[in-house]
């Protein structure tokens, strides 16, 4: 299959940033606290390194089977029942997961910044907006993702203010305080189920023009996202604590709200902060709707992407209004999530190891 | 076809040209709260309630507590931006509002329903509480405030002995808006060392964190202004005791907060004359150390000093600076010592010194302290060593 419409491997890279840096954003520190207190910064590396597995099996993947999808590489090396049970389970996964992240942004928004409006009303713009992208252009998506990342680093280097407020005895002990092996994990794990997000990249590999490079460029392009939320687990815990960041619910919200410039430029900067996080929503949001949507066109083999598109709207509309209440969204987010760590790390690794012994036997 | 799409092209631009926001909330729609007073409500007061959260009588409290809020609202319009403001009085462009309830959210709902505007806390710069509040515990007054989306973490939050609607009606001539000018006074008192960076969000992570005990400053009202009398400390969320100015520098300069705000007055050893000298460099070191299955604090710290003023002799030289850095030093430590002793008699850990044995005695922690009141106890027979080396390093216009 020719395509005219490709990516670099740079722009891969920036495709994974800026989808790691997303929704969980604000609320990821009190979770990764309350499970491990002060042990959070060592649990998050951990976390971040599990996640790493998944890069690399993906981009070696890409190396290797240069002509397909993992939605491909499911039905060439699982057989086709098996792989296309997989391939629907991906689809459904990412439908339930963009619905519980623009649930969350639209709660979000709703205690936060826009009181009155409806959150039906947030959370159908958010969608829409997403679908007006269109997914049958590979590289748009691609600019897409580099125009904004400036936008969602930028921003952070506000916490850069905060680092005076930082106390030694939040960070420590690293280790934690009677922390069980399992605790810790778990712990990590939270943290690896929050950035393991990327999957997108996945379905981008036929596009990808340098396939020498994709593993690097695709390592520091992880990098550059699990660190940006890293630095911002640091801040938040060295300026509150263990203790007070399990008691509010988005941490990175009230560090916001604390930061005050010198000379007084701007008296409150959480609404630069806000604002920022809408865009990492939104590109985070719109890899997730890639998947949906080519992930369906492929299932379906058809190319009718704009069809498929309006299609998806209300259906993740439903899915975004099924929790009651802001406790049971990050209830069934970390359920599903168990899901996606099989299918985003697992998996990946699954298929190349089928697909090294199918090379070296000579089936394919 | 081309009509139509003429007529596409037209609704597609209004759609995104003369979109408005939902949230649209206009300055002169909104009472900005600026400043708001917690007091407990005296027997006998004409205290009137409407019925807005509950039935009359059915406030169903474990200790019913009628809290007496005082709420600043800055007039819209009055306020007069840039130079020209000086003209308007402070009396014209703020309007003091008095309000009972059983809650905070109850006494603002009964505010709500006596004003026409819908109350805005975005802007709130201070809020004072009295004493007997403090004593009884911040607790359930702090829930609200941590729960509102409005309230900033940067408010200052104030404690005064007595009524503290008085700090309200301080309408200092010089600024129109008078809650401005008092959370200045507690900006400003921070820049010059005077108090520590204590605003409402420091004080909540202080509450929240093990080991550590929070201080709010003190303030007393002065008429048409107010007087920074210090600092309360506090256990868990109640109030203990009181810091007056100078114990505050204390607790500054075992901080090790730049820049120091108060002169300290020193009797050299020959008692001959009086100084007042000013610290300008303060390095602050708490190290604890385990020894024998117990927790060891040593308090080192590095002043740097320079003279401002020479009383009731003229002979400083440089074995005289020496004698005067010596007794600086004893007295110094005399004073950190009995302030510290008082700290440990009330149980309040204001330095933190049981957050540093948890964060770096972890094992030590989990074994033998475990909870926050177990730590109170070891707390209270601790071992605390205070070493100061008090340096005066210039003597200011005069060489003798």
């Amino acid at each position: 299959m020719k395509h005219t419409d490709s990516i670099s491997s740079i722009q891969l890279a920036v495709i994974i940033a800026s989808t790691i840096i997303g929704v969980s954003l604000l609320v990821l520190p009190r979770f990764i606290a309350a499970e491990v207190g002060e042990a959070a910064i060592l649990a998050s590396i951990v976390g971040i390194l599990i996640s790493l597995i998944s890069v690399i099996a993906i981009t070696l993947l890409a190396r290797k089977f240069r002509e397909h999808t993992i939605f491909g590489c499911n039905q060439l090396l699982l057989g086709k029942y098996f792989g296309n049970l997989f391939n629907y389970m991906i689809v459904i996964v990412f439908i339930v997961i963009m619905g519980l992240e623009v649930r969350q942004f639209a709660e979000v928004l709703a205690t936060g910044l826009l009181p009155n409006t409806p959150i039906e009303i947030s959370i159908f713009i958010m969608i829409i907006i997403c679908a007006l992208v269109g997914y049958s252009n590979v590289s748009t998506f691609a600019y897409i993702h580099f125009f904004y990342l400036p936008f969602l680093l930028i921003p952070m280097f506000f916490f850069l203010f905060a680092l005076e407020d930082i106390e030694t005895y939040h960070l420590l002990p690293i280790l934690g305080h009677n922390l069980s092996v399992k605790q810790f994990l778990s712990g990590a794990i939270i943290m690896t189920q929050v950035i393991t997000n990327y999957f997108v990249i996945a379905m981008l590999i036929p596009y990808i023009k340098d396939y020498e490079n994709c593993v690097k460029h695709g390592i520091w392009g992880f990098f550059l996202g699990a660190l940006a939320i890293l630095y911002c687990i640091v801040v938040s815990l060295g300026v509150f604590g263990a203790k007070e960041l399990q008691e509010m619910y988005w941490p990175i919200l009230s560090l916001s709200r604390i930061i005050q410039i010198p000379g007084e430029v701007l008296s409150r900067i959480d609404a630069i902060i806000l604002i920022t996080w809408i865009f990492a929503v939104f590109t985070t949001l719109l890899s997730y709707y890639f998947v949906i949507v080519r992930g369906t066109a492929e299932l379906f083999r058809t190319d009718k992407y704009s069809f498929i598109t309006v299609l998806m709207i209300p259906v993740i509309f439903v899915f975004a209004l099924i929790p009651n209440n802001v406790y049971e969204i990050y209830e069934y987010a970390s359920k599903i999530t168990y899901v996606s760590l099989f299918l985003f790390i697992i998996l990946p690794v699954c298929l190349l190891v089928i697909g090294h012994f199918r090379k070296r036997t000579g089936v394919q | 076809m081309k009509r139509f799409q003429l007529k596409f092209a037209f609704v597609l631009i209004a759609v995104f040209l003369l979109s408005g926001c939902w949230d649209r909330y206009e300055l002169e729609e909104r009472a900005n709260i600026l400043a708001l007073s917690i007091d407990i409500a005296e027997e006998g007061e004409d205290i009137e309630m409407p019925e807005v959260t509950h039935s009359k009588g059915e406030f169903p409290a474990e200790e019913k507590i009628i809290y007496k809020v005082a709420a600043q609202l800055a007039v819209p319009g009055k306020i007069m931006l840039g130079p020209g403001g000086g003209d308007t009085n402070s009396a014209e462009t703020d309007w003091l509002l008095v309000t009972y309830g059983y809650s905070m959210k109850d006494v603002l709902s009964n505010l709500q329903q006596e004003l026409a505007e819908k109350i805005y806390l975005g802007h709130i710069q201070l809020i004072v509480v009295s004493d007997k509040i403090a004593k009884k515990g911040l607790e359930d007054i702090m829930d609200f405030l941590k729960r509102d989306y409005e309230v900033r973490r940067t408010a200052w939050i104030m404690i005064t002995e007595g009524e503290a609607q008085e700090i309200l009606n301080a309408t200092p001539p010089v600024q129109t808006v008078p809650s401005l000018y008092l959370s200045g006074t507690l900006k400003d008192a921070v820049m010059f060392g005077k108090l520590p960076k204590e605003y409402l969000g420091k004080v909540w992570i202080d509450f929240s964190d093990v080991g550590v005990d929070a201080i709010i400053p003190l303030v007393k009202p002065m008429g048409d202004h107010i007087l920074v009398d210090g600092l309360v400390y506090f256990k868990d969320y109640q109030m203990v005791g009181t810091l007056t100015p100078t114990e505050t520098g204390a607790i500054l300069a075992m901080q090790g907060i730049n820049p120091a705000g108060y002169s300290n007055v020193i009797v050299p050893g020959d008692k001959k004359g009086v100084y007042l000298v000013k610290p300008f460099k303060r390095i602050s070191k708490i190290s604890v150390e385990i020894q024998d299955g117990k927790p060891k604090v040593l308090i080192d710290v590095k002043i740097e000093g320079f003279v401002e003023e020479q009383l009731y002799t003229n002979d400083l030289s440089k074995e005289k600076l020496q004698e005067l850095e010596k007794s600086a030093s004893e007295l110094g430590e005399k004073a950190l010592s009995s302030l510290m002793k008082r700290l440990q008699q009330d149980e309040s850990d204001i330095l933190g010194i049981g957050a540093r044995v948890r964060a770096f005695y972890p094992k030590y922690w989990n074994e033998n302290v475990k909870t926050e009141d177990d730590w109170r106890e070891i707390y209270k027979d601790l071992d605390i060593q205070i070493k100061m080396d008090y340096k005066i390093l210039r003597v200011g216009m005069e060489w003798k």
